[in-house]
């Protein structure tokens, strides 16, 4: 057990570091062109003709697409195909691609696409989900739910949740804004695509999910699965804005076709943006009632999300937003109304701790707020409310390891709170939050239920080298490191010996890929059992050799030797020789499945996983009430992954969830006039700049879980959602101002001071035993 | 013309138009220079220009004629690995990896300038962008050089 | 990417340069750092036929900061790093500091600095983003997108180093066809500019060269709004120079950027206090004033109040600090 456990940095790093890492948009074939879509500068608009003559003969160009080509919808979810590669007779959002061109070098197509011609006829443009929800003129998807524009509409009630509010002591209402924000992973999306002369086509394509766009590639060119190859290169950071199988993909496959060349296609930033999937922009009004103990009673919430022009995810994002927020307390009555609206904006999708960062910061908030109004300290409010360990919540999600009692209790002693909270100088505060996040989705998309979520498989050969064949992504969170880590602990071998093939659909066993932070404990579950049967057989060859009992070795440090008598020992390549001998190379493998969870009622598999991360958080941040910019000072991130498989990669997922969370809270943001994006720029879409960070403490807390591969549980997008309320509530510690509409830019906030100067003054709130009771 | 790229004199013809950034990666087929935005605010195409850090899609090509370029795959040596790459990497400064190669040459260009603080690391790579580790361990990284070739 | 194809000319005098830029008049046009004009290429603002470097004219790098002098090809990276200029003109190694971020400090110049195309939310925009709303004042259609009604473009001049270099009495060397001249930096950016046309030269007029007063003796500041960090451009730049002699102020000049289509000095309300010294009231009522007559518009990305008020805010802030160093001295 070396390797397990460790901080082992990531086993594809010194590529990475050298530069010769290959992602996608590096990939250079033989005769390649270069492919260009040509997008709608309209919102919504009826495509009255496409001449494509002028640029057809534009020299360089061998290929030119439109929409009536291949019009078979797709999309991420198969309950809603409702994307096309190019836009079939109308535009429903400005970006969307109508024509494509492939041609000998980018600057041809580029100077072909603007000899383009589309004539529109435009329609009446949705910006509003408000106006969405309500009948309309022009319905943007026949799809849509009777005479609107919702995509999803969903009711559910848990408990008595009537008699809850009626017979509360407390309720408070929160009613959040929250501007769309997006993934922008440094890397733009790229795409590379060979229709070969033996009628086999094949993709390289920063992919977070190589199976889906393997089988949207099939289904919507018309090849059969077996003849399409999807090849995951090096990808340059996902965070759920590669999920999706996307129209660029598909659009290279069919130019490839048609020019019968390789095509690639790399998006420019701008087309990034407009691709987007990102985070719904939402409101939402949470309300919570609890008695005079403070103890909950019940929680309402509803959210209404902006759901751009496409379904994407978006199905499940509906339900995420609401049923996440069953933990981390325990809530004895819950309901829940949430609509998805279709709008004229690029699609939104799933962004990193999908669905529930927008709920998560109202109830948090909220908590900060009833705290308030009983006179109690936060944290104390929280501990009289956490769900237990080995627990169901009422709508059926099985809850089994949980340590958030004890995250809190981790953040509250380093951060020093009781001797911060509400005794700092006006100006200065600190905040509390909590939060919890599924590992894994226990229901998968595709393929269910036919399959395991996940199978890993390994090959060794003479050399000893341990080939590791997987269909999970890594797409820098280091899931090839964590696979790496897990066989080469099992064979008791170096990580060296150890080599994580890259997703290649043709070898890779079906798995479905990087999203819902399921690929630590499922893949990781897999691996081990793919581990743990390629032992047996080098266990069996040391039997053989030694004569000793198969079951009674173990293997550690390149042998296999018995504790006992640790001079019986056969060397880890003897053993692989061995048992080679009358079968070749060696093969093993191994799979996981979920547990079978959850209620029988419609939607009752949303938010069911096999296990939860656990999150409490504190921070610290100083308000320059002068200027409105709120200094993030310090985050103490106190995370119950179980047991930490590589404690060096959670950090950094923990921090790099900080670093997305806080840019959602202070300056993130698709910015919208209308249906039109004003900032499709890293420029102007402002992330957290290096000076900007806070310090960051991660406190790794958690027993080993249960079920979960050496006891580990997600770490990638649980520590996001506490982070954003956590300083909100230390913003209303600092000056006693709460902020519900995000993003917080220093101008907003500078208003919002001046009109509390204005008012009465700018004071620090009172601390709890200072209340007249 | 004729410009050195990682100490190898190259002769080229680029058109007018061609940016560094393309002659580097199409031409010379050096794909370890990034690019990530069309507006000089990643930073992922960051090479070195005569020891100075230069965003290579914000560069003609015919600019660094005579030049001396280092790219990423300039940046290790015949011994391997930097000490900052190793540090990197050891301190988990990179997930994706897309930022590293600009990132390895922004901090480089600081460390060529002698000994900097904390402050002045993330002064240097404050334009290149890193959407995965949230800074702190690249910074830690850089400080880690510092120590070994300067002391604490 | 540039899809559009130019010739690049690389004259090593000025004269030389001058004279292409006649000869391509109207296709021509100057480059320096690039960190400006590549932009402006990608996003086609522009597709000049002819781009003329400036890099080999030896001239223009001429940097002798014992002299006040600057050759406006110097980076804004030597401006950061060298120590007379940080002990001389403060205001100026600050503003090159918190210009975007190093390595485009290391590419962007002097000269281009001071000549930065004024910056619109409408405006830098791929061409593809601008077509979708029909143009601008500023790409040549009829109409402004952030002030309907206005005839005048708003777009916003940020550039970093104008500032400071007006509230230390800073010359430009401009040499055009018709020979050389020197002018009151001031006399760049004329009002009766506006964001499309905010400079006094000509498409064939070089910035040679910034030259300082030598024997200036003041304090100087620099201090930049931006929504985040490195690498967003100003959004309210504030710079301010003075000296405090026995009569009281000896020198007192301040000047703001980041809100409108050119830098401005605002002599006219600085110069009475020579002789005297203002009370911390009276710096608040001149920080007023000074707010009172400029006029931001939302065509960036924070509220207009707020800039006005981080206007008043840094003068108030930056015009005691000066005082109390200059006093101290």
């Amino acid at each position: 057990m070396t390797k397990v456990g460790n901080r082992i940095p990531l086993v594809d790093a010194p590529l990475k570091v050298a530069g010769t890492a290959t992602y996608a948009g590096d990939i250079a074939r033989s005769g390649m062109l270069a492919g260009k879509i040509v997008r709608s500068p309209e919102a919504h608009a009826r495509i009255l003709s496409i001449d494509v003559w002028e640029a057809a003969s534009e020299p360089g160009v061998a290929a030119i697409l439109t929409g009536d080509r291949y019009p078979v919808p797709f999309g991420v979810l198969p309950i809603t195909h409702d994307e096309t590669m190019l836009a079939v007779r109308k535009v429903r959002y400005r970006g969307e691609g109508v024509v494509a061109i492939a041609a000998t070098s980018i600057e041809a197509a580029e100077r072909a696409a603007r000899k383009v011609r589309v004539e529109y006829e435009r329609l009446p443009e949705y910006d509003d989900p408000e106006v969405s929800a309500g009948p309309v003129t022009e319905k943007i998807h026949e799809r849509a739910v009777g005479n609107t524009n919702l995509q999803k509409e969903v009711q559910q009630s848990f408990g008595p949740v009537d008699e809850a509010f009626r017979d509360a002591a407390h309720i408070v209402t929160v009613r959040g804004r929250f501007a769309g924000v997006t993934h922008a992973a440094l890397e733009p999306h790229a795409v590379v695509a060979d229709f070969a002369s033996d009628g086999r086509l094949t993709v390289w394509s920063s992919t977070q999910v190589p199976h889906y766009l393997h089988l949207a590639l099939s289904e919507v060119l018309g090849i059969p699965e077996h003849r399409v190859r999807v090849v995951k290169p090096t990808v340059g950071g996902g965070f759920g804005g590669k999920g999706d199988p996307f129209p660029h993909e598909l659009v290279a496959a069919a130019l490839s076709i048609e020019a019968q060349r390789p095509v690639r296609i790399v998006l420019g930033r701008e087309e990034v943006f407009y691709l987007n999937h990102g985070r719904h922009p939402t409101r939402n009004t949470v309300r919570i009632a609890a008695d005079a103990e403070g103890q909950l009673r019940g929680l309402d919430v509803d959210a209404l999300i902006d759901g751009g022009a496409a379904s994407s995810f978006g199905t499940v994002t509906t339900y995420y937003n609401g049923v996440l927020s069953v933990g981390p307390y325990h809530i004895p009555a819950f309901r829940y109304r949430g609509r998805r609206a279709y709008t004229n904006k690029p699609p939104s999708g799933a962004m990193r701790a999908h669905g529930s960062v927008n709920t998560r910061y109202s109830i948090e908030v909220g908590m900060d707020m009833l705290a308030e109004e009983l006179h109690v300290d936060p944290t104390e409010l929280r501990l009289r409310n956490f769900l237990p360990p080995d627990t169901t919540t009422l709508n059926g999600f099985r809850i089994t390891s949980n340590s958030v009692a004890r995250c809190l209790g981790a953040a509250r002693a380093r951060s020093e709170w009781t001797s911060k909270f509400r005794a700092l100088p006006l100006g200065e505060g600190i905040g509390v939050a909590c939060g919890f996040f599924i590992s894994g989705s226990n229901s998968p998309i595709h393929f269910t239920p036919k399959f395991p979520q996940s199978t890993v498989h390994l090959k060794i050969d003479v050399d000893g080298g341990v080939t590791v064949h997987s269909g999970a992504a890594d797409i820098g969170q280091g899931s090839d490191t964590v696979l790496a880590q897990i066989v080469a602990d099992v064979l008791g071998v170096g990580i060296d010996r150890v080599r994580v093939a890259a997703v290649d659909t043709d070898t890779a066993p079906v798995d479905l890929g990087s999203y819902s932070s399921r690929v630590t404990f499922m893949m990781g579950n897999a691996a081990r059992r793919a581990a743990e049967a390629m032992l047996a057989q080098l266990r069996n060859a040391a039997a053989q050799i030694t004569g000793q009992p198969a079951e009674k070795f173990v293997a550690a440090e390149d042998r296999l030797s018995l504790p006992d008598h640790p001079e019986v020992a056969v060397a880890y390549l003897d053993a692989v020789h061995a048992a080679m001998e009358h079968t070749g190379a060696l093969q093993s493998s191994g799979s996981y499945e979920s547990p079978r969870i959850g209620g029988d009622f419609k939607g009752a598999r949303a938010g069911t996983s096999p296990s939860y991360s656990f999150a409490a958080y504190v921070a610290q941040v100083k308000v320059d009430t002068d200027l409105g910019r709120i200094r993030v000072k310090n985050v103490w991130a106190a995370f119950d992954c179980g047991r930490p498989i590589n404690p060096l990669l959670v950090e950094g997922q923990i921090e790099g969830s900080i670093h997305m969370g806080l840019g959602q809270l202070l300056g993130e943001e698709m910015h919208y006039r209308g249906t039109r994006l004003m900032n499709p720029s890293l420029l102007e879409y402002r992330t957290i700049s290096p000076e900007d960070m806070p310090e960051v403490e991660c406190l790794l807390v958690g027993d080993a879980d249960p079920e979960g591969p050496f006891g580990a549980k997600e770490a990638g997008e649980g520590p996001l959602p506490p982070v954003l309320p956590a300083v909100a509530n230390a913003v209303y510690d600092a000056i006693g101002i709460r902020f519900l509409d995000l993003p917080l830019t220093p101008d907003k906030v500078w208003r919002a001071i001046e009109a509390r100067r204005k008012e009465g003054g700018l004071v620090k709130p009172p601390r709890p035993e200072d209340h007249d009771r | 013309m004729k410009l050195r790229v990682n100490g190898l004199e190259y002769e080229v013809h680029p058109p007018p138009e061609r940016l560094l950034v393309d002659l580097l990666r199409e031409d010379l087929h050096l794909t370890g220079t990034k690019r990530g935005c069309e507006d000089g605010s990643c930073g992922a195409c960051t090479v070195l220009v005569d020891r100075e850090p230069r965003h290579a899609c914000l560069t003609l090509a015919h600019m660094v004629e005579g030049r001396d370029v280092t790219t990423i795959e300039g940046a290790s040596s015949s011994f391997g690995l930097s000490s900052l790459q190793r540090a990197l990497i050891e301190n988990g400064g990179l997930q994706c990896g897309f930022c590293a190669p600009g990132m390895v040459l922004a901090v480089e260009a600081c460390l060529l300038r002698g000994k900097p603080t904390r402050e002045e690391i993330r002064e240097a790579i404050a334009g290149n962008y890193c959407r995965c580790t949230g800074y702190a361990k690249i910074v830690d990284a850089a400080e880690k050089v510092v120590r070994e070739r300067w002391g604490p | 990417m540039i899809a559009d194809g130019f010739s690049l000319h690389q004259p090593t005098t000025t004269t030389e340069a001058i004279a292409l830029a006649e000869r391509f008049r109207g296709e021509a046009r100057f480059f320096a750092g690039g960190t400006d004009v590549l932009p402006g290429l990608f996003q086609r603002r522009e597709a000049p036929k002819h781009l003329i470097a400036l890099e080999r004219i030896g001239e223009l790098s001429e940097f002798a900061p014992d002299r006040g002098h600057i050759g406006s090809m110097v980076h804004l990276a030597a401006l950061e790093r060298d120590a007379q200029v940080r002990a001389r003109f403060t205001a100026v190694a600050e503003a090159a500091r918190r210009a975007a971020s190093p390595a485009l400090r290391a590419s962007g110049t002097v000269g281009g600095n001071l000549l930065l195309d004024p910056r619109c939310l409408f405006y830098d925009q791929t061409a593809f983003w601008r077509d979708s709303v029909g143009g601008c004042l500023k790409t040549g259609a009829d109409v402004c997108r952030v002030v309907p009604s206005s005839s005048r473009c708003y777009a916003v001049y940020c550039g970093d180093l104008a500032p400071a270099f007006l509230v230390l009495g800073a010359s430009v060397v401009v040499e055009g066809p018709t020979g050389r001249r020197t002018i009151p930096l001031e006399d760049l950016y004329p009002a009766s500019g506006d964001g499309k046309s905010p400079f006094s030269t000509g498409r064939s007029d070089i910035v040679v060269a910034v030259e300082l007063p030598s024997g200036l003796k003041v304090h100087s500041s620099y201090a930049k709004l931006r929504p985040r960090g490195a690498p967003d451009f100003s959004e309210a730049s504030v710079a301010v120079a003075l000296a405090v002699g026995k009569q009281g102020l000896e020198y007192f000049r301040v000047a703001v950027g980041g809100v409108e289509p050119r830098p401005r000095l605002f002599d006219e309300l600085t110069q009475p206090w020579i002789g005297r010294t203002p009370t911390a009231e009276q710096v608040h009522e001149l920080a007023a004033e000074i707010v009172r007559r400029v006029r931001p518009v939302a065509n960036t990305s924070l509220f207009t109040d707020y800039r006005k008020h981080v206007v008043a805010h840094f003068l108030r802030r930056d015009i005691h600090a000066l005082l109390e160093a200059s006093a101290a001295h």
